[in-house]
């Protein structure tokens, strides 16, 4: 039930008035006294054998607590996320750089000047090898590979291509290449760890789960769990990319080796060069249509770069797959996919995870078959648009509510109006848009490790409520969230609900706040562990009220809980509580969520763009975007809003000015000033609208929201400068240079 | 080697030996434990770490703090009064603007230092012009924007 | 990266901290080129001397036929002051463009000039203005700017032991139009692909009396195209001549492959950058009254 006092009203983010005060502390603000500043000696070349290294002059330098080398891991030396442990801690001498950045020791010292110039006085030898850097070779050519197997494959088959194409009056093919992304959050890798007062070693760091990360300090430094605490304090972005270890392990093993508090932040070179990725990718594809716009087949081969270590990849070359087919009903599709292992950047997740990668051909692909069939674009992505009922290619998902692709393209192309002329006349202006139908995730297959969702909530007896969950808050807002739907449900004000999130201590488990996790799976475990407490309130005011043993329908508002829905009658949720305790009731409820269908698939999102191209300068300048997205029911607008609008944001700068430049294995952008994501003066008006169409399985109706807005945002200004320059641009990022390259040769 | 910095930081008066080497934003965050101001690239490339000295706006990571002794220096401790927000960062809160945070604080300090500045109400341009030097990864740029201009709407009015 | 750090307040005094450490101290403006460097190199100078207290050095004035600008004065000042808009747009369209306003309100002119970057924004704009520097120290001398650059990243100016203490531009004279314009992969913030800075002069009937076109990115230093100024010089100014000359440009450039660009790409741009330069310092020049 939808109480329209709080649920889609506008609330500022809860540590929002904190936070812009300066007064929030993220993982680069933590501090503790006798704490040792740890830094990591990596590796300089991409790939080769560590033949010699050399610590004895760091460990040698006055003021230098310790140096670490792989022969200093208690327990296991490597660790990754979800395929296996297969990334090392620490190289071993004799071991194998897989990864330029590939960590070779550790120093630690109280002095961060002492421990910079202790990494200086390391030496490493090594043989170099030839870094496998052409992940298209490695797909297809058997004498070229880094590890004899593929870190991801996805395959489906749907009717029969043969028939399809056989019913095609138009065939067109297409290869497009989907280049990496780095995250770029604001703040670095960073963690604090340190001993409790009762020998616990405690881990603070920014991540997604502070599950995973207690599993791999406790593997990693052999010991028990239960000897391990994990919190995720506030976090300085991720947008997926800080899913992996990156400080936790080298900070615990350096307090446990001096029992001293550990500190580790990444500096901003550190970060861009060892960081995950998203996964560049090459498609190949083939669609035919019939000459009045009805799409006969669908054929996409595809290969990924996933780096060395296998991280997500299986996830995200599947995920890539189920996205490829679209919102379109394509009777004969065969998609094949597969992710390789290169000595590159590593892929793991990144906003859209793989959707992104999957969508850009498509979009590309129907706006060229729409010229090639003389048809609107729009016109032809409605005549193949699922309808509900139907099964949509790739992705298994039963569409169950109202289909509102088209609706939203309308909207995104109509908050642009009309396309405006250029400003110079040596410029040139073109609108371009982009569907998706992104699924989200909400796992609970085991295999993932994110199957799952735990709530605690307790009602005290003066009526607060306090709520243990296991997410983290990287700005999505979760919190927010979170306390909007303890405050509806209970009907209680937020500031007399406390939130206390991603400690292992305290919240139970939410298996990967990644995808929907958030919101959507979170959401339900606390509806369910409210639902179950409200049920046993229920029972006493129906004891107070007299009815019992017939519990009549409450309502919870204004603290209070009431006989009816008029209101007349009424017992204060604190009296209530209070008369609980006093039996001995247990006023705390615990729940788990796990959805039976690992994918839901009935949020659709469109963006519509207005671009303006200088020819004199190549460059490009976005004019407008609309953005329109069916999330379902949106709990927190302002949250809602600024994914949107940050999704489309990061888009552009997918688009038009991120071009990360990697030769031979060794990455070259490692700075804010190579690497250039968008300014302010980069980013154009964002209109962004919710169509609010309910799922019949999340919170209120709630579907998923902070990912989808990556599937559109790149192509849809891909599309615009297509239509801008009246050619086809089958890769990005369209700067100035790449533009003029791709014109001109 | 250590020296005497003197200067005054949200305005008060500050005296502190320090070593000659250190920049603005260490000496702000470790020294001082401010820590509002923060650490991004340290390079100047992202201006998490702006803060106003002199009533202009610099990036604290490449400022020795010794070159601005005896200014005045305004960080994001110092923009709210008594634990009242200032009105661009209420007004910031109210668009949705922050989100992960981690570069508001340094936006809030361009944003107030290009409103003092300014003898009329800054337009979309001037605005974005303002911010241009802070990087907001979460993409808040067109939040940032709105928020301002009704902020200025409500001053008008 | 720096022991010690000094803010003299004459640049006598600056000088004398400067011979005092005999080498091992070097002088700074804003710092925003200069404290990257010492990182990257992992250089430590004994004492950093800044000419953030200099008054003298934060002047602009005009002096005579001269436009005078401090050493010190910063590229926010620079870009908002009225006598560099009126004589010298280009400078003041630079300065504009360079960085970020808070990078703008740190980087002095002196220190762009000398920390040597192929392609500092105001250093173009400074080039094609004809400026020189006015240095002061052990051997005191005026250098043109163009001969400010001794390499790819090695100033002719020796910080350790000198500094600039002002940058003379002579004022130009009759029709005058300049523009300054750059191409990177973002609109602020962003090291340059290509970035250029042209004046033309016309006398009454229209004919180009003088001209530069100067190109950064396409070298170790900025470049004057002289073979483009030749073409220009003594012609009847017209749109039909600017792009003539423009679409020439790529042969008589010599740029690298670099992470910003390749060098194909760099020849590619190169006229279209230029085009926007010559076409505005045209379009100027002609509104101007003999």
């Amino acid at each position: 039930m939808k109480n329209l006092d709080l649920i889609g009203k506008k609330i500022w983010k809860l540590d929002g008035e904190e936070g812009i005060q300066g007064q929030t502390r993220y993982g680069t603000d933590l501090s503790m006294s006798g704490m040792l500043y740890v830094k990591a000696y990596r590796a300089r070349i991409p790939h080769g054998k560590l033949l010699r290294l050399d610590v004895s002059k760091a460990a040698a330098l006055d003021g230098v607590s310790c140096v670490l080398t792989a022969k200093d891991i208690p327990g296991e030396k490597k660790f990754g996320f979800p395929a296996g442990a297969d990334q090392p801690v620490l190289v071993e001498v004799g071991g194998t750089i897989l990864m330029k950045g590939d960590a070779l020791a550790l120093v630690a010292s109280p002095s961060l000047s002492v421990a910079e110039k202790a990494l200086s006085l390391i030496e490493a030898e090594y043989e170099q090898y030839e870094a496998i850097d052409d992940y298209e070779r490695v797909a297809n050519d058997s004498s070229y590979f880094l590890k004899n197997e593929c870190s991801g494959e996805y395959s489906y088959e749907r009717g029969d291509l043969s028939k399809g194409q056989a019913e095609a009056d138009v065939i067109l093919e297409g290869s497009y290449e989907v280049p990496i992304q780095e995250h770029a959050y604001m703040e670095t890798e960073s963690g604090l760890s340190y001993y409790d007062s009762k020998g616990i070693l405690t881990v603070e760091s920014g991540t997604h789960d502070a599950f995973y990360v207690r599993y791999e300090v406790a593997r990693c430094l052999g010991i028990d769990e239960i000897k391990v605490r994990s919190i995720v304090p506030l976090v300085g972005g991720t947008y997926g990319g800080k899913q992996q270890c990156s400080t936790q392990l080298h900070i615990a093993l350096v307090t446990q080796k001096t029992g001293l508090p550990a500190k580790m932040v990444w500096s901003r070179r550190e970060s861009m060069l060892v960081s995950h990725k998203r996964h560049p990718a090459k498609i190949h594809m083939r669609m035919g249509a019939t000459k009045d716009g009805a799409i006969t087949f669908l054929e996409s081969n595809y290969v990924m770069d996933g780096g060395p270590y296998s991280t997500c990849s299986s996830g995200v070359c599947y995920w890539m797959g189920t996205h490829s087919a679209g919102p379109y009903n394509i009777p004969n599709v065969s998609i094949n996919g597969k992710a390789v292992y290169t000595n590159n950047t590593v892929g793991a997740a990144f906003r859209g995870f793989g959707g992104p990668q999957g969508v850009f051909p498509l979009e590309r692909h129907m706006d060229k078959m729409a010229r090639e069939l003389n048809m609107d674009a729009q016109q032809l992505r409605a005549k193949n648009y699922i309808r509900e009922k139907d099964q949509p290619a790739c992705n298994g998902v039963l569409i169950d509510t109202r289909v509102t692709v088209g609706e939203a393209l309308e909207k995104a192309i109509e908050k642009l109006g009309p396309l405006p002329q250029p400003s110079t006349p040596h410029a040139k202006v073109g609108r371009g848009y982009a569907v998706a139908m992104p699924l989200h995730d909400v796992s609970s297959d085991p295999v993932w490790g994110m199957g799952g969702t735990g709530a605690h909530v307790e009602i005290f007896r003066d009526g607060s409520i306090e709520v243990r969950s296991g997410t983290c808050e990287f700005g999505s807002g979760l919190d927010t969230v979170q306390k909007l739907i303890i405050s509806n449900e209970f009907g209680v004000p937020m500031e007399r609900i406390h939130l206390i999130t991603s400690d292992t201590y305290w919240t139970p488990k939410v298996g990967r706040c990644v995808g929907s996790k958030g919101a959507y799976a979170s959401g339900q475990a606390l509806l369910m562990a409210s639902q179950e407490l409200k049920e046993r309130l229920a029972t006493i005011a129906a004891v107070h009220f007299g009815t019992y043993p017939v519990i009549a329908p409450l309502v919870f508002a204004n603290e209070r809980i009431y006989t009816n829905q008029q209101k007349r009658d009424y017992m204060t949720l604190a009296e209530a509580a209070d008369f609980a305790y006093r039996q001995g009731m247990n006023l705390a409820a615990d729940s788990w969520y796990v959805n039976p269908n690992r994918l839901n698939g009935n949020a659709f999102c469109a963006m519509a763009a207005d671009v303006e191209v200088d020819m004199l300068s190549y460059e490009t300048k976005v004019l407008r975007c609309g953005y329109v997205h069916d999330a379902g029911t949106i709990i927190n607008p302002l949250a809602a809003i600024g994914q949107a609008v940050g999704g489309v944001t990061q888009s552009i700068g997918y688009a038009l000015t991120e071009k990360w430049v990697i030769e031979k294995g060794e990455s070259k952008t490692l700075s804010f000033h190579d690497y250039t994501i968008p300014t302010s003066v980069d980013t154009p008006h964002i209109e962004v609208e919710f169509i609010e169409e309910p799922s019949t399985d999340g919170p209120y109706g709630a579907k998923g929201l902070s990912e989808h807005p990556s599937y559109v945002g790149a192509v849809a200004i891909v599309n615009a400068v297509s239509n801008a320059l009246d050619t086809e641009f089958d890769v990005f990022p369209l700067t100035p240079d790449k533009l003029y390259t791709y014109l001109h040769g | 080697m250590q020296k005497i910095w003197s200067g005054t930081i949200n305005g008060k008066k500050i005296e502190k030996s320090i070593e000659q080497s250190m920049t603005l934003l260490h000496f702000l965050r470790d020294e001082l434990s401010l820590l509002g101001t923060k650490v991004g690239c340290e390079s100047g490339d992202c201006g998490a770490c702006a803060v106003i000295i002199d009533k202009k706006l610099f990036n604290s990571c490449i400022t020795p703090a010794f070159a601005v002794a005896g200014c005045e220096i305004t960080t994001i401790e110092g923009l709210s009064e008594n634990g009242q927000l200032h009105p661009i960062q209420k007004a910031l809160l109210d668009t949705g603007s922050f989100q992960c945070g981690y570069c508001m604080p340094g936006m809030c300090m361009a944003l107030k230092c290009a409103m003092d500045a300014a003898e009329h109400n800054l337009t979309e341009e001037e605005i974005r012009e303002a911010i241009s030097g802070n990087l907001c990864r979460c993409g808040s740029y067109s939040l940032v924007v709105e928020a301002i201009s009704l902020l200025q709407e409500v001053k008008k009015s | 990266m720096w022991n010690e750090f000094e803010s003299p307040q004459s640049v006598q005094d600056a000088l004398v901290i400067l011979e005092k450490h005999g080498g091992n101290a070097r002088v700074m403006g804003g710092g925003t080129d200069l404290l990257m460097q010492l990182k990257s190199k992992r250089q430590t100078v004994e004492c950093l001397v800044s000419t953030g207290k200099i008054a003298s050095m934060k002047e602009i004035r005009l002096e005579g036929e001269k436009l005078v600008i401090g050493g010190a004065a910063c590229a926010m000042q620079v870009q908002k002051d009225p006598l560099v808009r009126q004589y010298v747009p280009m400078l003041a369209q630079a300065c504009a463009k360079l960085g970020a306003p808070q990078i703008r309100n740190a980087a002095t002119l002196a220190g762009n000039v000398v920390t040597a970057k192929p392609a500092a924004d105001s250093a173009v704009a400074l080039t094609a203005s004809d400026a020189v520097l006015e240095i002061l120290g052990p051997t005191p001398r005026s250098i043109p700017l163009i001969d400010a650059y001794a390499g790819l990243m090695q100033s002719a100016v020796d910080s350790t032991k000198e500094m600039v203490v002002a940058i003379e531009i002579p004022l130009p004279t009759g029709r005058y139009g300049s523009h300054f314009a750059r191409i990177a992969s973002r609109r602020a913030a962003a090291l340059p692909i290509l970035n250029a800075a042209a004046a033309l002069c016309l006398d009454d009937d229209g004919n180009i009396t003088k001209s530069r076109v100067v190109v950064g990115g396409v070298g170790p230093s900025p470049q004057r195209l002289y073979t483009l100024e030749d073409m220009l010089q003594g012609q009847r100014g017209t749109i039909d001549l600017i792009e003539q000359v423009c679409g020439a440009s790529p042969d008589h450039v010599h740029p690298r492959d670099s992470i910003r660009s390749s060098a194909a790409a760099r020849k590619g741009l190169l006229p279209g950058l230029l085009k926007k330069c010559l076409l505005s310092s045209f379009e100027m020049a002609t509104k101007k009254e003999g």
